[in-house]
């Protein structure tokens, strides 16, 4: 069964400003004002929040951001 | 007609008075009111631990008629501000409980002769022996309680063994994890022998227009419901909030010296409390947005552990600013500070600043009696937490003396405390980079007040179009830039003492930032059908301003700290070391500036005292008036 | 006609208890919950809620118990309710009921949910959709053909 895919309008967290749309599903998203790259999670299908950052290469301790 | 209760505990006395309806106009319940009752019940110059303190507890205006408006507020002179306005806000049910039993204000003085509990009922109060619950945290006492009275349906306030034994910032709880937290509230209680106020009201409300609050009460909720937070609120409650300070570089991080917390990316966020620990929603009293959490630890060291919450604040306080990110950790201190009644934000907020000690070796193991302060140590943590309750060892120390604890330590302690008027500096958010919520935590009447400062509204970039129109004024868009944020602390500091007069929940009006929310339209359209009143916006704005003014008139009779407390913390005028935001601070020059700008918007003096004309305007200058 | 009853989910109650002053508001025109016709069972240290509301049994234990026939099922629409013409207010139906669904105010009257005519307020608030109103020839469990659909995709 398919779903209509919904688009959410999040700001990005680091910027405070910059919006960033999202679309069902995604599970990740780019602010076009800062770059920093976001990990997405879904609150309900069609509320979407920004769950952390997308750290490049992983943490320092080789542990992995991408949980 | 709503009733005050003065209840002398020393000669277990009560007498009761009808509020007159001039004074409900004039401060409406809860803060305002209880702000009225402690400037005209209270003696000038007394030791708030003395039987002469007075204690009030005020349920809201119209607590128990509409959604999310069962708060109460708790107001005394401070145990632990050092002696000045002390208040603290509650939610839960045991507001509209209160009311529902006929009270709306109780003002309790003097000192019982041994542990005591009040238990009111439907106009009547009793003083009921409470020897067999002294000593008993409050999950057990509740237990207890519920067994004494026969009652499942009661509705409790008491105090831990940390207000039994006079931790200087000992809170009230209720239920499992609701508490009047600030200003040593639980510290005042316990120096008057009282172990719980307990309430069961069957008496109900009876309201100006029925039919009329019927409608309100249906449009507040799905006005609630439909705004663009509620599904994260109703999910993930006030752990929302963390990720947004964590990654806009707000947060507090070892004790405000770092802003960012990158070990918290993956271990320590609200979801992962939902998937491991969350067993249920539950709510405060006809609110829908049921934002507290049921938990328990299912494995590790703390295996077992179970209780209710924890708020951001806790996440924050006992995770990033202690250099913690474990959740188990996190989630074992939240049990224990309700269940021994200890404020989240001084009991973390010194820890912080003992591990930051400990760092920098201004205190060692002589000083810690052998226990490891290092960042993050877990078992530390939940030491000093005991110890504060119990009165032993450091914690112990932290607990009697709390600011005046950086004089027993001496050397350059005190440099590394953030306090204000003696109170513990709201730590987890560090949130120097935005104007308008620095300068309205900084002058709030309890000393660092993030629950009447914190300007959401000013972090978002929002167009300076939908500023203007809530409020009334030019705002910049640009949480940097001061333009305009001198009165939009004013105002919001106007509303959220509005909010907690009324008894409404913060989180369902604009104050969290969501602008659909709750507003002053919407207050005046319930205090309508609630008491009959035609009142406007303006009208509540200056309500807010007159009970605002009456505390610091509390403030400057009793402390005659007026300028000098109202400058933020010494940390927040140095640059913040991590991006976002590095190199964001506040410039102690621009900053005295707008203080002068927030006075002149106040019409006080530069000195930050309420002018003549001032007090004649808002008609405080017959006080103390004594009409209640 | 098609018949409709409460369906509660304990699991979703959040305790919050607007609808009991929704129904108190609706039937009695004042706040007061212990007037409410729904009542919300709150076991507080374990954080379970449960809401206890007359479910229209099909052979009323509280009609039986009625010394006075002042309880009818109606045969159209499957509600019991109180004929208060009648009623004295022994509480004899509060005993016989399994569902703690009949309340006894302070006045020592007594109450029994009249499903606001067929539209129930207390459903129309309830946050959490703990409580619900259906077709009781249906429920609200649903088939169990709606799990794992499309495993295999």
């Amino acid at each position: 069964m398919s779903v209509g895919k919904k688009e959410y309008t999040l700001r990005c967290m680091r910027c405070l400003g910059g919006r960033i749309t999202v679309f069902t599903g995604d599970s990740a998203a780019r602010c076009s004002h800062c770059g920093q790259n976001w990990r997405i999670s879904w609150v309900t299908p069609e509320v979407a929040k920004i769950r952390g950052r997308i750290i490049e290469g992983g943490r320092k301790d080789g542990a992995s951001s991408h949980n | 007609m709503e009733r005050l209760a003065i209840i002398d505990l020393s000669s277990e006395q009560v007498e009761c008075k009808d509020i007159p309806e001039n004074v409900q106009r004039m401060y409406l319940g809860g803060e305002g009111l209880n702000a009225y009752l402690l400037y005209n019940h209270l003696s000038p110059g007394v030791d708030p631990l003395s039987p002469e303190n007075v204690l009030i507890f005020g349920a809201g205006l119209i607590s128990g008629c509409d959604v999310s408006s069962s708060r109460f507020e708790v107001t005394s002179k401070s145990a632990e501000g050092e002696g000045g306005f002390g208040t603290s806000n509650s939610g839960g049910f045991w507001s509209a409980e209160l009311k529902y039993a006929g009270f709306q204000h109780l003002l309790i003085k003097g000192k019982a002769s041994r542990p005591t509990y009040l238990w009111i009922h439907d106009g009547e109060i009793e003083f009921r022996d409470a020897s067999f619950l002294w000593g008993h945290d409050t999950y057990e006492s509740l237990e207890l309680i519920l067994d004494d009275l026969g009652d499942q349906n009661v509705q409790v306030a008491m105090i831990g063994q940390a207000g039994e034994n006079l931790v200087r910032f000992a809170n009230i709880m209720h239920g499992l994890k609701r508490a009047a937290g600030r200003t040593g509230m639980g510290c005042i209680m316990g120096s008057k022998l009282l172990k719980a106020i307990v309430v069961r009201g069957k008496q109900g409300l009876k309201v100006n227009d029925p039919e009329k609050l019927l409608d309100i009460f249906t449009s507040h909720r799905s006005q609630i419901m439909s705004t663009k937070i509620y599904p994260v609120i109703s999910r993930y409650g006030t752990l929302t909030i963390f990720c947004v300070q964590n990654q806009s570089g707000m947060i507090s991080v070892k004790n405000n010296q770092f802003n960012y917390f990158e070990e918290a990316e993956g271990r320590l966020d609200d979801e992962i409390f939902e998937e491991q620990y969350k067993t249920k929603s539950l709510a405060c009293y006809a609110c829908p947005l049921r934002c507290s959490h049921r938990y328990r630890i299912r494995s590790g060291p703390y295996a077992g552990v179970w209780g209710e919450g924890p708020e951001f604040y806790m996440m924050a306080g006992f995770g990033p600013a202690v250099g913690n990110a474990d959740w188990d950790c996190i989630l074992a201190a939240n049990t224990l500070i309700n269940r021994y009644g200890l404020d989240v934000g001084s009991t973390s907020g010194y820890i912080a600043w003992l591990m930051e000690l400990w760092q920098r070796g201004i205190i060692d193991d002589k000083d810690t009696g052998g226990l490891n302060l290092d960042w993050g140590n877990k078992e530390t943590i939940l030491t000093l937490i005991h110890q504060m309750a119990k009165n032993e060892g450091l914690g112990g120390m932290i607990g009697q003396k709390a600011s005046r604890a950086a004089v027993v330590i001496g050397k350059d302690s005190a440099r590394y405390l953030y306090t204000q008027r003696g109170m513990m500096h709201e730590s987890p958010e560090n949130t120097r980079a935005s104007r308008a919520t620095t300068l309205a935590a900084a002058t709030s009447s309890r000393g660092s007040d993030h629950l009447k400062g914190r300007c959401a509204l000013e972090f978002y970039a929002m167009p300076p179009e939908v500023l203007a129109k809530i409020y009334g004024k030019p705002i910049a868009s640009d949480f940097r830039s001061w333009e305009g944020k001198a009165w939009m602390a004013v105002w919001t500091q106007h509303f959220t003492t509005v909010v907690d007069s009324l008894g409404y929940c913060k989180f369902a009006t604009i104050w969290p930032g969501s602008t659909h929310n709750l507003n002053y339209k919407q207050f005046c359209e319930t205090i309508k059908a609630v008491k009959g009143w035609d009142v406007t916006p303006e009208e509540l704005m200056e309500t807010g301003e007159r009970i605002w003014n009456l505390e610091r008139m509390f403030i400057e009779r009793e402390t005659g700290i007026l300028r000098e407390g109202d400058i933020p913390p010494s940390v927040y005028f140095t640059p913040q070391p991590l991006e976002p935001l590095k190199g964001e601070k506040i410039d102690r020059a621009e900053y005295e500036k707008r203080l002068d700008e927030y006075y002149e918007i106040r019409g006080w003096t530069r000195e930050g005292a309420p002018t003549a004309g001032t007090l004649k305007r808002l008609k405080l200058d017959g006080e103390p008036s004594h009409l209640l | 006609m098609a018949q409709k009853t409460f369906f509660i989910r304990s699991e979703f109650c959040s305790g919050c208890g607007i609808c009991q002053l929704a129904c108190s508001l609706v039937k009695e025109k004042e706040a007061n919950p212990a007037k409410s016709r729904i009542v919300i069972k709150r076991q507080i240290l374990d954080g379970l809620m449960v809401p206890h509301i007359c479910v229209n049994c099909k052979q009323p234990p509280c009609a039986d118990a009625c010394r006075r026939k002042a309880i009818i099922k109606d045969t159209e629409t499957g509600w019991v309710v109180i004929d208060r013409e009648k009623c004295n207010n022994c509480t004899l139906c509060f005993a016989a009921c399994p569902f703690s669904a009949i309340v006894i105010t302070p006045e020592v009257q007594v109450l029994l949910c009249d499903v606001c005519g067929g539209n129930p307020k207390c459903v129309e608030m309830c946050p959490t959709g703990a409580i619900q109103f259906a077709d009781r020839a249906q429920g609200i469990a649903g088939p169990t053909d709606m799990a794992a659909v499309d495993i295999w995709k």
